[in-house]
């Protein structure tokens, strides 16, 4: 008998995200493919960007998201003048006992589920304050490293629109994020039941699905997921080939970027595809999984030149041509095999 | 079949499609070089054909070495029989029983018959085809004319001259296996040199004798040498040589008897001077006859100028350029008018006629004197100094706005402040 997932275990953790995947469905209509990524995404304890116009529900996603986890969620409010200290906390001198001294007061970002709305409008300093605490689960003022609850999550949104006086997020915070999800606006029928079901728009109460023992054992098992070496190839391969310098790559990626998705990325598409097949109900990835979730986690590493984005090219209809370019298996069929 | 045993299956069945693919693709091009030998073959072995098929043993060899390079692994087979799912690929790196997969199906084949049907029409023709009118090439043994060239000559002395029997028999001996012979060897064609110089050799030594008796014949007539005795010398050399052929019939049997008699019987001088005309015209005839065979040079066949037809006489022709007009030299132009040096034409004359310059002159210091002295501030033209200063200055960018950028440069421009968006 193999360490593969047995068919009770699998059984169990799609159960749980199914649970969970259903009560964000209760919660935002009409967007199951996005559910289900942020979904995935959670799985994968990768962090999620959410772009989309106003009033399409990002945020409730995010706090629904929280309140099914039955997690702790703070949510931040990027403005301009937002400082890093009020994002990490800081050091006030405090009195007690007659003695003075420093207390460090944490900020909002130690919580669980960290929802930063639109962060593409603090400046670039305060963005950088989200690196160490996205990729390293920790923070550090004044030489002192705090380390963040677990499991941390940040959610951050940005509307495409509004642009002036915004900055746009650096290369290394894009990388930073597992999921870019395009948040797409819902149609009449999804409308209508809205405007039945929800008065004033707002959403049932989210009661918790999961707690904290059974979200680790969760864990544990979207990472006993097997990921053949097939699949590790062509996930490797999709990555290779949104290099422009790659041998593999195709034209229009040849043509129109300038640099391509790093290996944090193959990273995130293999604990997603993972989290993804687990909620498919299998012990092991497939393609499938791969193909599911590589376009959001390869769209946004993509660094288009300025000749694609006057072509009109961006990184999400360049990952789609990856896709289509690069074949699932390693080397090619004759051309008499069909 | 277990799920290996399908992987394998499926893997197998993708090299058999490549092998079968490369054994088409290749036999279609070894079926045209197939054609081109068997017309080759047709055309100068005529009946051995077969060996035209032979490169069609190494196909199975050609088409496997490109075929392999094109054989999948295991991994890909599985790959390709895996729905998607990954169970196929896992069950094969993680065999459990708690997990079940199964594979179905095996590629389909799309084989490029088409291929070799093209090279199977050209051989097909190539049987066809009629090579029997196609000219004859070369290498089919010693060429007709040379072997007629070679019984003309051997003709030619036949005509003139008593020919040893044997000496015949041999040359024309020679001569018919030259004509039977199957290819142009190198022995063959040695044969031919040295037939033809045997014969030449004959030629010449009857030439010699014709020569000879022309000289006494010479004699005769400047009276150096009576005549009754310098026919009967002329007689007696042509004689010896067999030169009797194109004698008239009383004097060839003269000749033949000329041992036998104790000398020609007395003539009147009218009679000998006959008798040299008949003999002089049996020379002349012989020597037309082998210089019409090319046994012997002839003067007749000479056309250089003064009759020299030896080495000096050719770089003569040469460096005259045969006195033709038009037709060069080395020691005159291709013109047929001479060059000529002389007095200058006049109007050439009148363009260049000589002018005496005026006689240079001098300053006169002595008779020069100071009018007074000044000082001054030299002149500075700002404007000028400025422009060229900022010729001379290092570029600090404005200027590349205000310049008009060509079409062809936009690109360089655009690139290298694109790196700073």
């Amino acid at each position: 008998m193999s360490d593969l997932l047995s068919p009770d275990d699998v059984r169990r953790g799609q159960s749980l995200a199914e649970a969970l995947l259903e009560g964000l469905n209760n919660r935002l209509l009409g967007q199951q493919e996005l559910v289900r990524l942020t979904v995935v995404a959670a799985l994968a304890r990768g962090h999620v960007l959410l772009e989309g116009l106003p009033g399409l529900g990002k945020t409730e996603l995010v706090k629904g998201l929280a309140g099914l986890l039955g997690l702790d969620f703070r949510r931040v409010q990027f403005t301009p003048d937002l400082l890093p200290g009020d994002i990490t906390g800081g050091q006030v001198l405090e009195e007690k006992d007659g003695l003075r001294r420093f207390v460090f007061h944490r900020g909002p970002i130690f919580a669980n589920v960290v929802l930063a709305d639109e962060i593409n409008r603090a400046s670039p300093r305060t963005q950088s304050a989200m690196l160490e605490a996205m990729q390293e689960r920790s923070v550090t003022v004044l030489g002192e490293t705090h380390d963040l609850p677990a499991p941390f999550w940040v959610l951050a949104t940005q509307n495409p629109i509004e642009l002036e006086g915004t900055f746009p997020l650096p290369e290394a915070q894009l990388d930073r994020f597992l999921f870019k999800l395009h948040v797409e606006r819902v149609g009449a029928g999804t409308l209508t039941k809205i405007l039945r079901e929800r008065r004033g728009g707002r959403p049932p109460e989210a009661t918790a699905v999961t707690d904290e023992a059974h979200l680790n054992e969760l864990f544990d098992l979207v990472d006993a997921v097997f990921l053949p070496e097939a699949v590790a190839g062509y996930a490797a391969r999709l990555v290779d080939a949104t290099h422009p310098s790659s041998a593999s790559s195709p034209e229009v990626v040849r043509a129109n970027v300038r640099y391509g998705a790093s290996p944090r990325a193959a990273i995130g598409i293999a604990e997603a595809a993972r989290a993804h097949a687990l909620l498919a109900g299998r012990p092991n990835v497939g393609f499938d999984d791969v193909r599911a979730v590589a376009p959001h986690a390869l769209g946004h590493r993509i660094v288009v030149d300025y000749r694609g984005k006057l072509d009109g090219h961006d990184g999400r209809s360049i990952a789609a041509d990856v896709l289509a370019h690069v074949g699932e298996l390693a080397e090619a069929l004759p051309d008499e095999v069909a | 079949m277990s799920l290996r045993d399908h992987v394998r299956f499926v893997r197998q069945r993708i090299a058999a499609a490549a092998y079968a693919g490369e054994f088409l693709r290749h036999g279609g091009i070894a079926l045209f070089v197939v054609g081109a030998l068997v017309l080759l073959f047709r055309l100068w072995l005529r009946e051995a054909w077969w060996p035209a098929f032979l490169p069609l043993a190494v196909l199975p060899v050609s088409a496997w070495l490109v075929a392999r390079t094109r054989f999948v692994s295991d991994a890909t087979a599985a790959a390709w029989l895996d729905a998607g799912d990954g169970r196929v690929l896992t069950a094969l790196e993680k065999p459990d029983e708690r997990w079940t997969a199964s594979a179905e199906g095996a590629p389909t084949m799309h084989l490029p018959w088409k291929w070799p049907i093209p090279g199977a029409a050209f051989v097909a023709l190539a049987f066809i085809v009629p090579v029997s009118e196609l000219p004859e090439g070369p290498g089919q043994g010693i060429p007709d004319a040379t072997v007629e060239h070679l019984e003309d000559q051997l003709e030619a002395l036949e005509e003139v001259a008593e020919i040893e029997p044997a000496q015949v028999e041999a040359i024309e001996e020679t001569i018919e296996d030259l004509d039977e012979a199957s290819e142009a060897s190198e022995a063959n064609l040695e044969a031919v040199d040295a037939t033809e110089e045997r014969m030449e050799q004959l030629a010449k030594e009857l030439d010699q004798a014709g020569e000879r008796a022309e000289d006494a014949l010479g004699n005769g007539r400047t009276g150096t040498d009576p005549m009754q005795e310098a026919v009967e010398k002329a007689l007696t050399e042509m004689a010896n040589a067999g030169l009797t052929r194109k004698l008239p019939p009383e004097l060839a049997e003269m000749a033949a008897k000329l041992d036998q008699l104790d000398g020609l019987p007395q003539m009147s001088p009218e009679e000998a001077a006959k008798m040299a005309d008949a003999l002089q015209q049996a020379i002349d005839e012989g020597r037309v006859r082998l210089e019409s065979a090319q046994l012997v040079e002839g003067e007749g066949t000479c056309d250089q100028p003064g009759g020299q037809c030896d080495g000096d006489g050719n770089a003569l022709a040469i460096a005259s350029g045969n006195g033709e007009p038009g037709e060069g030299g080395i020691t005159r132009g291709p013109g047929t008018a001479d060059l000529e040096f002389g007095d200058e034409r006049p109007d050439h004359s009148d363009q260049f006629a000589a002018t005496v310059l005026p006689p240079g002159t001098e300053l006169d210091l002595e008779h020069t004197m100071l009018l007074g002295e000044a000082f001054a501030d030299a002149e500075v033209d700002i404007t000028r100094e400025a422009d060229a200063a900022k010729a001379t200055a290092a570029s600090n960018g404005a200027d590349t706005w205000r310049r008009d950028l060509a079409p062809q440069h936009r690109d360089a421009v655009a690139t290298f402040f694109a790196a700073e968006d």
